[in-house]
């Protein structure tokens, strides 16, 4: 195209032209990373969590159960749900406002775009939980000489419960990326996100029957957060006579999130936009 | 180009688009007309992969457009509706559109000052006017210097000024030897920019042929239109001789089945003083509107025949 309006010389165009795997992973990074909502989700999770660990050390009258790695990891029931709104947003926001059709323009293969934001959201969730670790440890400081606060791990339990918070915030963004895909209306896949990861969980425990307990243990909220519990809490799922190995427990929700990825995969490749 | 081949979308028992066949050639500016609802904006979805066809296929320069290696630099599109993220800059549209290809930002700017976007680029989308989003459509329809653009409604919204750039955009990118195929429901903006066209209604396909071609085949082509100083008597004259005649309002009648020229030479045999005497030439709208008369999915009626001034 020599000349003419749109043409006089069209420059910057790439030497190897074609949508790429990675050209692709660099613009879902960059617009996940500049969208306002990132970072209010990486700010909600930190506050949370540094929050919980705050009210805790500063109520606690005796030793918290799990000693430090207890405080650390007690903010995640609740610092676990903005990361997984944000994996909503991410990938059902585009179809509220439309954009999604743009995104899909430019990659009509449409996967390449899912695995883009799969990458970002998990970078996105390790940072927003690194912090969020950190800011609870940070928050405990003032009460260190507090009775119920301990700055030691008891069990050395410490290095799995931390990266067990972070492994479990990673992959409930990626469930909230798949749910979003799946239902593409971002506040209905909110509302899913927040009842199958939080609401269920307290009914489920509210109700105490057998039956629900086996329910509530293989829901992704509860069996996940196994990883990132203290060994004496674990003790105490034992003896009530619960399923308590952590890594099985992150097992089931890594399970429910790749099998929602894969639910998710042909929703996002064939349907209409 | 662009080629259409037995497309057909139905959304349960509704069927949008109903086997349409058509090729749109590069080196020339396209319409695509049809009433509202006729399943142009579905058609044009299909053709870009957004929508997938119940039946039939669409192909962009040789290839389904989920084919194309690099399709922002085979095929550039601007669609109806919103389509960017309210809380993006210009610029950061066409960034993120642009990543996905390895563009540089050299033609980002490139595409922002040719779209007349340069004193907004840094503004959030979600502020911009009507006129301002459309542009900014078009900078990212060119983002990759395509061969083949594909416009749904390009100039709604658009001022007079605007409406002026892209008809001269429009006509140099088909100058330039490219595929320009645009959507519009404003006959007179077609008629203004588009060498050929393509008409549906209820998702059929009406007509695909030159716009030169269509108007001449509409109905009041060559009706002659003679104002004398006795109508009635010329009229009487004229049916004799086989015409068909039509008084219109006073002096004023319209004959068919002659020419200006027979009118003429009749009225002077019998000494009757011609005031006015021409030819209509046919319109794109009413080469339009006889098309579509039966294909109007929302219609008023009694604007419809006051449109079309036809009895």
């Amino acid at each position: 195209m020599s000349d003419g309006v749109a043409g006089p010389g069209a420059v910057a165009l790439p030497a190897r032209p074609g949508v790429t795997a990675t050209r692709v992973l660099r613009a879902e990074w960059v617009k996940t990373w500049t969208a306002s909502a990132t970072a209010w989700c990486v700010a909600a999770t930190v506050l949370l969590h540094a929050a919980v660990a705050l009210v805790s050390g500063y109520n606690a009258a005796a030793p918290a159960a799990g000693g430090l790695s207890g405080l650390l990891s007690l903010g995640l029931v609740v610092s676990q749900l903005p990361l997984a709104l944000l994996g909503v947003v991410v990938s059902a926001g585009e179809h509220h406002d439309g954009s999604a059709r743009s995104t899909y323009l430019a990659v009509p293969r449409r996967l390449p775009v899912l695995v883009g934001r799969a990458a970002t959201v998990t970078a996105v969730a390790a940072l927003a939980g690194g912090l969020a670790v950190a800011a609870a440890w940070a928050s405990l400081l003032p009460f260190a000489d507090r009775v119920g606060v301990t700055l030691e791990a008891p069990d050395g339990d410490l290095v799995r419960v931390v990266a067990g918070t972070v492994l479990h915030l990673l992959a409930v963004s990626l469930l909230g990326l798949a749910l979003g895909a799946i239902v593409r209306r971002p506040a209905a896949a909110g509302v899913v996100a927040l009842v199958w990861l939080l609401l269920l969980d307290q009914l489920l425990t509210m109700l105490g029957s057998e039956v629900a307990l086996a329910i509530r243990a293989a829901m992704p909220g509860w069996a996940g957060r196994r990883v990132a519990t203290p060994d004496e809490g674990l003790a105490d799922l034992v003896r009530a006579g619960l399923p308590a190995d952590p890594w099985q427990g992150y097992g089931i929700l890594v399970a429910w999130t790749v099998a929602a990825l894969l639910v998710a995969a042909p929703v996002v490749r064939r349907s209409d936009v | 180009m662009i080629e259409v081949a037995d497309l057909t979308k139905r959304y349960g028992s509704t069927t949008a688009v109903d086997g349409l066949t058509f090729t749109v050639r590069p080196g020339a500016v396209t319409g695509f007309l049809g009433p509202n609802g006729a399943g142009k904006s579905t058609t044009m979805r299909m053709i870009v992969g957004l929508a997938r066809p119940t039946s039939g296929s669409a192909r962009v320069n040789g290839h389904a457009y989920a084919d194309l290696r690099a399709p922002l630099q085979e095929v550039g599109v601007m669609l109806d509706g919103r389509t960017v993220h309210p809380g993006r800059t210009a610029w950061g549209h066409l960034m993120g559109l642009a990543r996905t290809h390895g563009i540089g930002r050299a033609r980002v700017q490139q595409v922002i000052e040719l779209a007349g976007l340069t004193s907004v680029a840094r503004r959030r989308v979600g502020g911009f006017s009507l006129g301002m989003t459309q542009r900014l459509g078009i900078a990212a329809a060119l983002l990759g210097d395509p061969p083949t653009v594909v416009l749904d409604e390009p100039v709604n919204g658009l001022d007079p000024d605007g409406v002026l750039w892209i008809r001269g955009l429009l006509r140099s990118l088909a100058d330039d030897g490219r595929t320009v195929f645009l959507s519009s429901h404003l006959m007179s903006e077609l008629a203004a920019v588009a060498n050929r066209v393509v008409v549906i209604g209820r998702g059929v396909l009406l007509a695909d042929d030159d716009i030169d071609a269509l108007v001449t085949r509409s109905a009041r082509d060559g009706v002659v239109r003679v104002r004398s100083a006795e109508p009635e008597r010329l009229g009487r004259a004229l049916a004799a001789a086989g015409a068909t005649v039509r008084p219109v309002d006073g002096d004023l009648l319209e004959v068919t089945g002659t020419d200006a020229g027979t009118v003429g030479a009749l009225a002077a045999e019998l000494g009757v003083p011609v005031l006015e005497l021409g030819t209509v030439a046919g319109t794109l709208e009413e080469a339009y509107l006889d098309l579509t008369a039966d294909a109007v999915e929302y219609g008023g009626t009694g604007a419809r025949a006051a449109a079309g001034d036809r009895s």
